[in-house]
Order: structure tokens, then sequence, then C-alpha cells
């Protein structure tokens, strides 16, 4: 699989997704007993170092004993690096203040894989404008045999012209806006928009008795 | 009335407001079915279900975001951050949505962002640190920090209760490590009020969290000594009570205040600037603060114990005090 991957990343870019399993708790605390035995056994099979050392002896690329071997080296290591730790004085308390900011502490220098001469000017150098020129514009239909765009069959039909024949599928056509479109408060709760609410209804109010007082006045007068 | 640890009155809120209205809801990182990194929720899902306790994936931002979302139609969520310290990945939905949310549309958010803060565990620099301050300097949010099981319990049913965000800090330290007579039954504190856990004539300290404890200690040593220390537990940080502040300084005229939190920016300086507006004239003495160094919080023992303040630490800086 890997070997495959491999192949195919020397073709040209590629995205390798390789799914992982932790086998055991994140910290020494957390014995992990919320993931299902079974899922353990399953994780088991597929661990790559299992399977590495199983392919290794199958191909006779090593024994019982070179394995034990670079078991005890590793062992070995560890047993070192862990008596260093464990010998090794706690830091002086003053250490504490130390090292949140870099006083020059470090060399700080990129590592550059390309000449630095292409990230300066004038190498650098673009003209600073948009490229982009169809956004947000309006592309006119192409003038194909079929108006495919409902709104271009709309147009024909007003100019008085047949409309548009049956294979257009025409869009179902814009809803007539209610008379009254109910009032859509996007938190109902708080009291700005109670206000909100309110002074709507007093307009309505207000515009209502208006109207009839015109209309009363004009009675009144004839 | 047994004696529980803060832990346990945490927990005690919980159940109990998540019994009394169903509008309360809690969701975090693994505070379901592993009952959270703390145990916090530990039966919490097995008593509530699925629909109340959700197990979230592992992004502050969604969590925070869907917790908004559920207060906009009328729900209680009770977000748990793992440690307090994860909150920064939430930054921006906390401080410009949540925040800003009632002030800007009229929509408010009655969530309640809890969890554990603070150092003295030996957690490192990304476990342990003291985010409070983020947040005081956010208006829109209640920053509540309570110092004793019996006030983490009260504070926390007003916090689910209150119709504001809240962020409610816990001391990881004092989880387990203090114990006290809790009621079983329902009460509730205000939120903005600070207490004064030990009256006195000399001088005062201002501190909360876990801190408070550091003071309360170096006030019964200072004792010993004849130095007289009247200890404030401010309890809630946003609002802050500066009458509490106010009134003890005018009694005993210096004041020296403690928190864990790292020095510049940390609350000590603002209350300085409360006490130097307000109380000028009754102060004999600069005011002083005893406080985290401005680091983060080191992972080596003795680092960390270099890092925080404790009781020597305080009556140290109190005794200069009072000497002055």
């Amino acid at each position: 699989m890997t070997h495959a991957a491999v192949l195919l990343a020397r073709r040209g870019r590629v995205v390798i997704v390789a799914k992982t399993m932790r086998m055991k708790g994140p910290a020494q605390h957390d014995a992990a007993e919320y993931v299902p035995a079974a899922m353990f056994e399953y994780w088991k099979t597929q661990d790559p170092i299992a399977r590495y050392e199983a392919y290794l002896t199958e191909h006779k690329l090593w024994d019982a004993a070179k394995k034990s071997e670079i078991d005890a080296r590793i062992e070995r290591e560890l047993d070192v690096d862990q008596k260093f730790a464990e010998e090794s004085p706690m830091p002086p308390p003053e250490l504490a203040e130390q090292g949140v900011y870099c006083d020059g502490c470090h060399t700080i220098e990129a590592d550059w894989r390309r000449p630095k001469q292409e990230l300066l000017p004038p190498a650098s150098c673009v003209e600073a404008v948009w490229r982009v020129t169809d956004f947000g514009a309006f592309v006119p239909p192409a003038p194909a045999a079929k108006p495919a765009v409902a709104a271009a069959a709309g147009r024909v039909e007003k100019l008085g012209a047949k409309p548009a024949p049956a294979p257009v599928a025409a869009l179902p056509a814009t809803p007539e806006p209610a008379e009254e479109q109910p009032l859509r408060v996007p938190f109902g709760r708080g009291p700005k928009d109670r206000a909100f609410e309110r002074e709507r209804l007093e307009k309505q109010e207000k515009r209502g008795k208006a109207f009839v007082k015109h209309r009363r006045d004009k009675r009144g007068k004839h | 009335m047994a004696e529980i640890t803060m832990l346990e009155a945490i927990r005690a809120a919980l159940f109990e407001e998540m019994e009394r209205d169903p509008a309360v809801v809690a969701l975090g990182e693994d505070i379901g079915v592993y009952g959270g990194a703390f145990k916090v929720t530990e039966g919490l899902l097995a008593k509530f279900g699925r629909e109340r306790v959700i197990d979230t994936p592992i992004s502050e931002t969604a969590i925070v975001g869907a917790a908004c979302g559920m207060s906009y139609l009328g729900l209680r969520p009770v977000v748990e951050m793992q440690f307090m310290d994860f909150i920064a990945c939430c930054f921006n939905q906390v401080t410009n949505f949540v925040a800003k949310s009632h002030y800007r549309w009229g929509a408010p958010v009655p969530m309640v962002l809890r969890g554990p803060s603070g150092g003295g565990v030996h957690g490192g620099p990304f476990h342990s640190s003291s985010t409070e301050m983020h947040f005081v300097h956010t208006p829109g949010l209640k920053v509540v920090y309570p110092s004793t099981a019996y006030d983490a319990k009260g504070l926390l049913k007003s916090a689910i209760r209150d119709n504001n965000p809240v962020l409610f800090f816990e001391h990881k330290f004092l989880y387990r490590r203090i114990k006290e007579e809790v009621p079983a039954g329902d009460f509730t504190l205000p939120i903005g009020k600070a207490a004064i856990r030990r009256q006195g004539r000399d001088l005062t300290i201002v501190s909360y969290g876990a801190m408070l404890h550091a003071s309360l200690e170096a006030a019964a040593a200072l004792a010993a000594e004849g130095v007289d220390a009247e200890v404030i537990d401010l309890r809630s940080l946003l609002p802050l009570d500066r009458e509490a502040i106010l009134g003890s300084v005018r009694k005993t005229n210096k004041l020296l205040v403690v928190h864990e939190d790292t020095r510049t920016g940390g609350i000590a300086g603002e209350i300085a600037a409360i006490v130097c507006e307000s109380a000028f004239e009754d102060l004999d003495a600069p005011i002083a603060r005893v406080t985290g160094l401005d680091t983060p919080v080191p992972y080596a023992p003795p680092l960390e114990q270099r890092f925080l303040p404790n009781a020597e630490k305080v009556a140290a800086a109190a005794r200069e005090l009072a000497k002055y």
C-alpha cells in the first residue's frame, strides 16, 4: 500500500489519508476503558509494527535472535535515558523567569530552497489589481436554440410572441408576494424586538384610523 | 449536613439544576460516557440522557457556537471546557459572538461556560493557565470564581439561572482539597457580591480562587505576629464588588491584592485603579500585590513553586505593608 502511494506520489501531487488507532489512553491515568474491546482486537491485527515484524520473519530477513538483540538494545537506550533524567537535579527555581522571549538567544534563518531573489523586487512585483473577470458579473445566456432561462421565456411572452414550447423546464413562477408578509423577528424575545413589533402595530393602527377619518371627513363635506 | 468537596458541590449544582429545569443542558468534551476529565459530570448522562448531556467533538468553537444557538432557542446550556486553557480555541465565539449578542441583536445568551483553571497540580503551561482576565476585559460576560464548596454550588446555580453568559472558573487545585458542609437542597448566591472571609483592622488582603486560601493561611500566621489582616474573597471578578473593596480599605487603610494570574494586566491593576480613584485619601501605604510571574506556568515542580504565590509570599508582602 505504502509502495503504491509512493509510486503515485512520484507521478504528481497526491493526498494520502492514513487512518490510525490510538491503542492506549492519552495518558497514564486513562486506561481507555471506554473503547470497545472488539475495536482494540481489530486494530491489533492492523498494527503496522506487528505486521512488519511478521513480514521480516516471513521473508527470513531476521530471526528470533536478531529480534531480541534489537529489543535489548532499545531497552538499554531507554534505561540510560531514564537514569539520566532521574539522576538529574531539579532545575533551579529562577529558571522559571527565563525563556519567555527570544532576546537574541536564537538565530532565525529560513531554510531557503530557492533563490531569495524570487521573493524580492523586482522579481516579486505584480500588477496589484483583481484579475477575476467574471466575478459577480451577469453573463447573458448564449444565444442557443433552447432558451433555458425562465426569465427569457417571460420576456418572450410579454412581447406577444408564442410562449416558449414545452421542453423548456420553466422554473416555477415566483409566488405573488402575500398581502402582509408575516414579520420575521429573528429572536423574538429581546426588548428591542418587542419594540420593533409594537412600532409596526402602532403605525398600522394609526394608518387605519387616519383612513377612516379621511372617509368620514369626505362624507361630511358632501 | 455532610461535608463535600468543591467538585462534589459543583456536581450537585449541575444535577439539581438539570432536575429543576429541563431547559438546562450540558455539553462538552467527554462529559458523558467518560464523566468529564475530572469526573465532575459523572452520572449526568445516565440520569438525564443523551439529549441533555452531549459528548461533543474536540472543537471548542463548535461547542460554544452550538450552545449559543441552543440559548437562542430558549435552552440554558452549561458548557464544560475540559481545561479553561482551551477556551482560547473559542475566543472568537465567546468574545465576539456570545458577549456581544444581547447588545447588538437584543438576543440574550443564558449560557454557562465552566471548567477547571489554574495551576499547582503540575499540569504544565497548557493545563494550568489563569485565563479569567481575557474575559474580565470583555463587556457582556460575567466572570465568577468561587473559592469554597458552598460558594461553588450557590454561584453555579445562580450562573445557570442568569440570563447572561457566565464564565465559571473552578480552581482545579481546590477540586478535591477543600471540604465543607454544603446544604443538600436548593440555594443560590448573588453574582457580584464579595465575601469578607476574615475581619481585620491593620490591612486588607483581596483575593479569589485558590489564592484566597493562601491569603487566609498568611493572615492566620500574621495574627500570631500581631498583624490583624482582613481577607476579602471577590467570588466574582465581573461584576466586581467595588463597595466591599473600598469599604474595607477605608477601614484598614492598606491594601494587598493576591492573585495567581500573571502580574501584568491582572485584576490587581484594576482594583488598584479603583482604590486610587475612590479612596486615595484613605490609603496609608502604596497598594501592594502578590501575583504569578509574567511567564507561562512552568512544568517542573520547583519552577511552578517559583511561579505561584503562596502563604509565605503573601505573609512576607503583608508584613512589609503593615510596617509601612
